[in-house]
């Protein structure tokens, strides 16, 4: 089973997104499931509470039209009023229908109004996707950095995080989240740099990375070449392209 | 046929770069079923005189099938013209490669243009356009890529050349090929379906193959070729590269 820890819908075209397009791409690749993180930057990096249950909605559309193809995150602003973000978390984790959260750049990962969000998750059993990047061109609204997500992890040591962007966060956020063992990384980011994913196997073990790919912004074979192509065991390679994430998201390890 | 126009050799300060000799990588594009590749020099992008890089690394990959070497010049030196003559000559380049953000050259200055006739005249002219994703530049060393004004603007004052650049992003390739003698390499173009949506941007004649190997994963780059949507004709002229590129 490999799995894509990191996709974001196909752009909106003629009032429809293409997800059978999609879902074809990624078969190509020999990817079975894509988890869907919603639609992430489009309405800026402060989404307003009506932007947040629109684009939940429509990934919870999304997975009950393919559930055999996709899974999705529920994107959420910690910045919001917390008794309506335990609402949408109800309305979208609580049901079963989505499996884990999605955070990008609305809040830095320090900040205590991420406590709703992480206090719930570890109710409900879900991990938590949290953009994360080392830039030397200065950040983007209220970025997170991998040291930044070693705080939030110690914070909150029984919810599993997923630290987007392996090649972004560099060897220095291997480093930071190292001895955090509910962190796990996901392979995206950046161009697929070579030797990057020994590394961070080296220092964390395969059985803390995710295949994660960033379509649409990216292309699943690009991302997919950095574990194809690195150097590694099979057992080390099923466990980043589908093992890790099926047992992290409770599905099934078979196609 | 499948040419790799932009592998290197050698040693580069932010990122340890394996295989490290012209043998390993050979076999490693062979692995990955690369037929030919053009081979620079990491060390020479930031030598004060490149010469000492090509000096470094080109007569071995000239001994290593497969492998065809490329000088990095710096036409504001005054030494270039020797340094070409030696990499042509002795090492049998055919390619000259300029980087002109890491040797801050004016792509306007006439030592540019006369390096372009006197190489074109028995050779290619690629320019590198990044060494590396501008968001992860050690922040000591921040090197913004080129204008691409500026390579097309060069492109257009030499119409009967065919210039190579190496490792644009999409919308700057875009943008170059504004200039239907610039010939673009896919290692660090990325869409969803990368090659189908480069395509439909850009003419397919104007498109070539990069790895960037071993800055990328080379299977990154084959993972473009192999598993898109593109017409399998297409996707073998991109392959194979222009015509005379490839050593016969």
């Amino acid at each position: 089973m490999v799995i894509d820890i990191h996709a974001h819908p196909p752009p909106e075209r003629d009032g429809r997104r293409d997800y059978e397009g999609l879902i074809d791409l990624a078969r190509r690749q020999g990817i079975d499931r894509l988890c869907m993180l919603g639609r992430v930057g489009e309405n800026g990096p402060d989404p307003t509470p009506e932007q947040i249950v629109l684009a939940n909605t429509e990934t919870m559309d999304a997975v009950r039209a393919y559930p055999e193809a996709l899974v999705g995150f529920a994107y959420l602003n910690p910045a919001h009023d917390p008794a309506f973000i335990r609402a949408e978390m109800d309305r979208t984790l609580a049901s079963g229908t989505l499996r884990g959260i999605k955070l990008w750049v609305a809040v830095n990962a320090r900040d205590a109004r991420l406590d709703t969000i992480m206090t719930r998750a570890d109710e409900l059993g879900v991990p938590v996707l949290h953009h994360s990047w080392y830039k030397s061109v200065g950040l983007v609204y209220n970025e997170s950095s991998p040291a930044d997500i070693a705080c939030l992890a110690r914070r909150f040591p029984a919810v599993p995080i997923i630290m987007a962007h392996l090649t972004g966060c560099g060897c220095r956020g291997v480093a930071d989240v190292q001895d955090c063992p509910n962190v796990l990384v996901d392979t995206s980011g950046s161009q697929p740099e070579q030797g990057m994913v020994e590394w961070a196997v080296a220092q964390l073990g395969a059985e803390r990375l995710v295949y994660g790919s960033d379509v649409t912004g990216r292309d699943f074979g690009t991302q997919l070449g950095r574990i194809l192509g690195a150097r590694l065991t099979t057992r080390q390679r099923d466990r980043i392209l589908g093992g890790n994430a099926c047992r992290l998201l409770g599905l099934e390890a078979t196609r | 046929m499948t040419l790799d126009t932009n592998t290197w050799v050698g040693h580069w300060p932010f990122q340890r770069l394996q295989p490290r000799t012209p043998s390993a990588l050979a076999r490693l594009l062979q692995s990955a079923g690369i037929d030919q590749a053009w081979t620079a020099a990491a060390d020479a992008v930031l030598y004060q005189d490149p010469q000492q890089g090509n000096a470094a690394w080109l007569p071995a990959v000239a001994r290593t099938p497969g492998l065809l070497p490329v000088a990095i010049l710096d036409p504001t030196l005054p030494n270039w013209r020797a340094s070409w003559r030696r990499c042509a000559d002795d090492w049998g380049a055919r390619v000259a490669r300029l980087v002109p953000s890491y040797h801050r050259l004016d792509l306007a200055d006439p030592r540019v243009d006369e390096m372009v006739d006197e190489v074109g005249a028995e050779g290619v002219v690629s320019l590198q356009f990044r060494m590396e994703d501008e968001r992860r530049h050690h922040p000591l060393m921040k090197v913004p890529p080129p204008p691409v004004e500026a390579i097309v603007a060069l492109a257009r004052r030499h119409p009967s050349r065919t210039f190579h650049v190496a490792s644009a992003y999409l919308r700057e390739a875009v943008g170059l090929a504004e200039a239907a003698n610039i010939v673009v390499e896919i290692s660090s173009l990325e869409h969803l379906d990368t090659l189908r949506a480069v395509t439909s941007r850009i003419p397919p004649r104007q498109v070539c193959f990069g790895s960037f190997t071993p800055f990328y994963y080379t299977r990154s780059a084959i993972m473009k070729l192999r598993h898109g949507s593109l017409d399998t004709v297409l996707v073998a002229s991109i392959a194979a590269g222009p015509a005379g590129w490839a050593r016969p």
